[in-house]
């Protein structure tokens, strides 16, 4: 069975080191954006199984990823969208009001940093070995 | 009263009664006046076009226009001075006309007691005009300082604003930090790195930087609200600066390396010692070389240099060759919650608090702090500051 992929979307390399870390060990692999331009070309080319976005990027918005990940239709192409099924765990820094527009955007689940790691690994377990079956 | 005499022109086309008007005037035993006497409306406006007046004491038969014709063209000149009409008896209309259209008073030239009435009634008219013009002169300083307040109050409301702003930012900003403490420590706890590879050691690095992050982080905030409760006290005492910024060199030596960013700062002979508070100093200038190697591309150079300003002064500057400043942010760099450093290059996000914590500090050492910049040509920051400090009157308590 092919190895399920992950795409952690985060300017914060550090963070980002350390998800890597877990998620290998969970058994997952990671690939990594540090831009909003990078993810939203890595997300269409490679098809993820799971999306982990920081909703605060330098240079894009991680709303707008997650409303064009979203949107029924490629906005490139015009074709429907391969990446609306993709499941997206939003994490941030920020601003309890975030959770709720991310969760009308499409966003599976919500964590506010420091995040509870018990619950995080659940989460993925549950969204990745879940859909297994 | 007035000390120096007020200047009455008096209106009078009959010599003998102006001579009359005249000196009942200057019996008034409360103030000196001076009269001045001309016989028609059209004499009258030339001289108050003029020569400045405090009173119009006017007659209402003249020959040619009359009085409530000069009463009208004062109004329409808009000039304001104590206006006295003398009408005849059985004219009271003129003079309810003449009071309704802005004379103090009016008097009864055939009234027996008229010479009598007219100092009392001079003074009584220029004492009411000098308390009409106090109640207007305080009526506007009301609303210039109603203006002021709440222009005022508008300020705190935004600087309130911006303090809210401010602190739920700083409460999630050290989210971040945070969250790479716990994750590190969680890793090694749950056995996913070993603590004796090299993976081990580099997720504990990530733990000590990001605890670093947060400390500089809290360290700000406890400055910065020291600085504003006017709590902080400096331990003055004579310093060598270039031992100082030889300090700094050493102390951010590897944050420079790793952008291969060089410093040059040459020594200088016999500079003077200064009195400072070398910690604090210390704190300002590793605050503005660590701004200067956060905005300097890999391989800039960050130049220290020192000078002496004037006999008693000396000039501390940090130049880099960063991305530079705009001009209209190079004051607002220096104000609380501002983050106005341009966003091209990334960096780990701080309190935005530093640059306004170093203006609080200098100023307490009575010295003066600025930025000078171009866009694309790097920032120049410089502090000025006394050689020696001297308690000052508004401190001492």
């Amino acid at each position: 069975m092919k190895e399920k992929t992950i795409l952690v979307i985060d300017d914060d390399e550090e963070f980002v080191h350390l998800m890597e870390l877990r998620l290998n060990s969970m058994g997952f692999k990671v690939i990594k954006a540090e831009s909003g331009d990078d993810a939203l070309m890595m997300v269409s080319e490679k098809l993820p199984d799971l999306v982990i976005l920081d909703i605060f990027l330098s240079d894009m918005d991680g709303l707008t990823i997650l409303k064009r990940m979203k949107a029924p239709i490629d906005i490139e192409t015009g074709e429907p969208s391969a990446t609306k099924d993709i499941p997206v765990i939003v994490i941030t820094g920020k601003a309890p009001m975030v959770e709720n527009m991310t969760r009308i955007e499409g966003a599976v689940d919500f964590f506010i940093k420091p995040i509870d790691t018990e619950k995080f690994v659940k989460c993925v377990t549950q969204i990745l070995k879940g859909a297994q079956k | 009263m007035i000390k120096s005499s007020l200047q009455v022109l008096l209106v009078e086309d009959n010599p003998d009664h102006a001579v009359l008007v005249r000196s009942a005037i200057l019996k008034s035993r409360t103030q000196k006046y001076e009269v001045d006497s001309c016989i028609s409306v059209e004499e009258a406006i030339e001289k108050l076009k003029t020569n400045p007046y405090n009173m119009i004491i006017s007659d209402f038969h003249l020959p040619g226009k009359n009085g409530l014709d000069l009463l009208d063209w004062l109004n329409s000149e808009k000039i304001d001075i104590p206006f006295i009409m003398l009408t005849g008896s059985g004219d009271e209309k003129t003079a309810v006309k003449a009071i309704q259209n802005g004379a103090y008073n009016y008097l009864i030239k055939d009234d027996p007691a008229l010479f009598d009435v007219i100092p009392h009634a001079v003074d009584e008219a220029f004492l009411r005009y000098l308390a009409e013009q106090q109640k207007e002169r305080y009526e506007r300083e009301i609303r210039e300082k109603n203006v002021a307040l709440e222009k005022a109050n508008r300020e705190l409301k935004k600087l309130d604003q911006l303090k809210s702003d401010f602190i739920s930012s700083v409460s999630h900003d050290i989210r971040t930090p945070l969250n790479s403490v716990q994750e590190s420590i969680a890793l090694l706890l749950d056995g996913i790195v070993d603590q004796k590879t090299e993976k081990g050691t580099k997720v504990l690095e990530i733990a000590q930087r990001n605890v670093k992050r947060l400390t500089d982080m809290i360290n700000d905030l406890l400055d910065f609200s020291k600085l504003e409760a006017g709590k902080m006290k400096l331990h003055i005492g004579s310093s060598d600066i270039q031992i100082l910024v030889d300090e700094v060199i050493g102390n951010l030596k590897v944050l420079a390396d790793k952008k291969s960013i060089s410093f040059k700062f040459d020594l200088i002979e016999n500079f003077p010692k200064i009195d400072c508070d070398a910690e604090r100093l210390l704190q300002v200038m590793t605050n503005l070389v660590g701004n200067a190697i956060k905005f300097t591309p890999d391989k800039g150079t960050i130049s220290i240099s020192l000078e002496k300003a004037g006999t008693d002064r000396i000039k501390m500057i940090v130049a880099d060759t960063g991305v530079g400043i705009a001009k209209e942010n190079l004051d607002r760099v220096f104000e609380r919650f501002e983050q106005v450093r341009e966003k091209t290059i990334k960096t780990s996000p701080g309190t935005g608090l530093g640059l306004s914590i170093c203006k609080e500090l200098v100023r307490l050492h009575h010295g003066e702090i600025w930025a000078e910049s171009e866009l694309g040509h790097g920032s120049r920051f410089i502090i000025q500051m006394p050689i020696h400090y001297s308690v000052r009157e508004e401190e001492k308590n």
